[in-house]
């Protein structure tokens, strides 16, 4: 299997807490990688270490052969022109129009005419579905349409890589169809190489390639959606079916009795 | 006993790495050659927000120090018979000390906390990590046309406040208080001069200009991305700004004079 992105023994610790042991995953080329796992796992800051907005203490991070961790700064920023992050909260410039967002990666990165720059942007809306809205600023858009608007930035400038942070949190049924069948459609028509944090199993599985489960800082379990669902460890089990009890407690691991402290 | 010292100690590494970061950021931000295609234009920008839009608080408050000043100097001066060194006196009050120094306490309030709440709120919803994926470096985009702004426009606004600062003593000793006009004017000419009290003022002001936006940005680059966060790093900028000036104002007077 090709893979773009090679994470090979990477411990991580924030604030004194231990995120990642001796994680290591490999994330193919051209296909749809789903990265699931429970809350704070650390899903949303492995695609911080991907990007090498964070530093891991120990392990490697190579994209494309690269390790993005011993790069620097120029080299970092170059290399960042073919990756791209589609954020939970879109993170769209609010002063900005979404024409505006658009070409905004485009302005920075290419000396192309302003009337080339509104040809791609125009383009890249149409792609999400967004045109009719470019006039528009991110506040008056709604929560679904800031994402495909954030979409449309983040494939402007054709990258490699286009890493999805929870793109269906918060999103009402229709518009997680439209954003599942936007994140399939452009992974094959543009060739991109897809990683999608996410929680919404039903909707990964059924675009995903590769399926890898992240919990207590390592990995899980991975495998193709087939793999994944016909699995016999329990927490996978009761991660997939979201099942109220299993290897997984309800109640969060205290240190006093329950009983004392009545 | 140990415990204070550790936690003394631990404050004051706290303090350093905090010191250590800010200057990484300024660094950072300032090194390279700027492209005036992009960056003049967010620099035009932020001079409008930072200077132009300061200029009304500026002048109101120039004018009412002036005006004070004026009083005060006159019914004191009255007693020693020495009115006719009203204009030294307000030129020299406003030029070598007040100018500059209100000035500063009313840029970091105004601008200073602006700036701060401003980059946390970039920070909080995201849009700073996303001009870092998107291979725009934050700092030369964000940090460093905000920074060169408030260099340009503290010197600028101090000038302002001078002038307008004296013309309020002029009013209150001149117009009001029927001082002679030449004898106002005379008095100034005479005893402020260019190199000795003009240039301080410029020197002080530019000073001022570096210490209140460079904590601006830093407490809004560092601060908790969070609603919390932003709000205490609003009021360390202002809390930080006003004492960096006061202290620094010292030590320049100790200078200068």
């Amino acid at each position: 299997m090709d893979s773009l992105i090679k994470i090979e023994h990477l411990w991580f610790s924030y604030e004194g807490r231990q995120i990642y042991r001796d994680l290591s995953l490999t994330i193919p080329k051209g296909k749809i990688t789903a990265i699931l796992g429970p809350s704070g796992t650390g899903k949303t800051t492995l695609l911080r270490l991907i990007g090498a907005q964070l530093y891991p203490q120990q392990g490697k991070v190579w994209f494309d052969n690269v390790d993005v961790h011993a790069l620097n700064r120029h080299a970092l920023y170059k290399l960042r022109q073919r990756m791209s992050m589609l954020f939970q909260s879109g993170a769209l410039f609010q002063d900005l129009t979404v024409f505006d967002n658009v070409a905004f990666p485009l302005r920075e990165h290419t000396h192309l005419p302003e009337d080339l720059i509104a040809t791609v942007v125009r383009m890249k809306l149409e792609a999400v579905g967004m045109r009719a809205a470019e006039d528009l600023l991110p506040a008056e858009l709604s929560g679904g349409m800031s994402r495909r608007a954030a979409l449309a930035r983040s494939i402007a400038l054709d990258p490699d890589l286009v890493m999805y942070d929870e793109p269906f949190v918060g999103q009402d049924p229709i518009t997680k169809g439209v954003l599942v069948k936007l994140i399939a459609d452009l992974n094959s028509s543009l060739g991109i190489t897809s990683v999608v944090v996410t929680h919404d199993v039903k909707e990964i599985l059924e675009i995903a390639d590769y399926v890898y489960i992240l919990a207590e800082g390592t990995v899980l379990g991975h495998g193709t959606p087939e793999e994944i669902e016909r699995s016999s460890d329990e927490r996978v089990i009761q991660f997939i079916h979201g099942d109220f009890d299993g290897p997984y407690a309800f109640h969060l691991q205290g240190t006093g009795s329950y009983l004392e402290a009545l | 006993m140990y415990e204070f010292l550790g936690a003394l100690g631990r404050y004051g590494l706290k303090k350093l790495a905090s010191l250590g970061r800010s200057t990484v950021m300024l660094v950072n931000a300032l090194w390279g050659v700027p492209k005036p295609g992009k960056h003049f234009p967010l620099l035009v920008q932020e001079i409008y927000f930072v200077g132009v839009q300061s200029i009304i608080i500026i002048l109101v408050s120039g004018l009412f120090i002036g005006m004070v000043l004026g009083l005060q100097g006159y019914n004191i001066l009255k007693d020693f018979m020495a009115t006719g060194s009203l204009g030294t006196l307000v030129a020299l009050a406003i030029l070598r000390e007040l100018g500059p120094v209100v000035t500063a306490l009313l840029y970091a309030g105004r601008a200073g906390s602006a700036l701060t709440a401003e980059i946390g709120q970039l920070k909080a919803s995201e849009q700073i990590s996303a001009m870092e994926m998107m291979a725009v470096d934050p700092l030369r985009r964000i940090i460093a046309p905000r920074f060169w702004a408030g260099f340009i426009s503290m010197p600028i606004l101090s000038i302002l406040f001078c002038i307008v600062g004296i013309y309020g003593g002029k009013f209150v000793g001149v117009d009001w208080l029927g001082l002679d006009d030449g004898i106002y004017w005379s008095g100034m000419q005479n005893s402020v001069d260019v190199i000795t009290d003009f240039y301080p003022m410029l020197v002080k002001s530019l000073v001022f200009a570096v210490a209140c936006t460079w904590i601006a940005l830093f407490n809004g680059y560092d601060c908790k991305p969070t609603s919390a966060g932003i709000s205490a790093a609003t009021t360390a900028t202002v809390v930080q700004s006003s004492l960096a000036v006061l202290g620094l104002d010292f030590v320049l007077t100790a200078l200068f004079f």
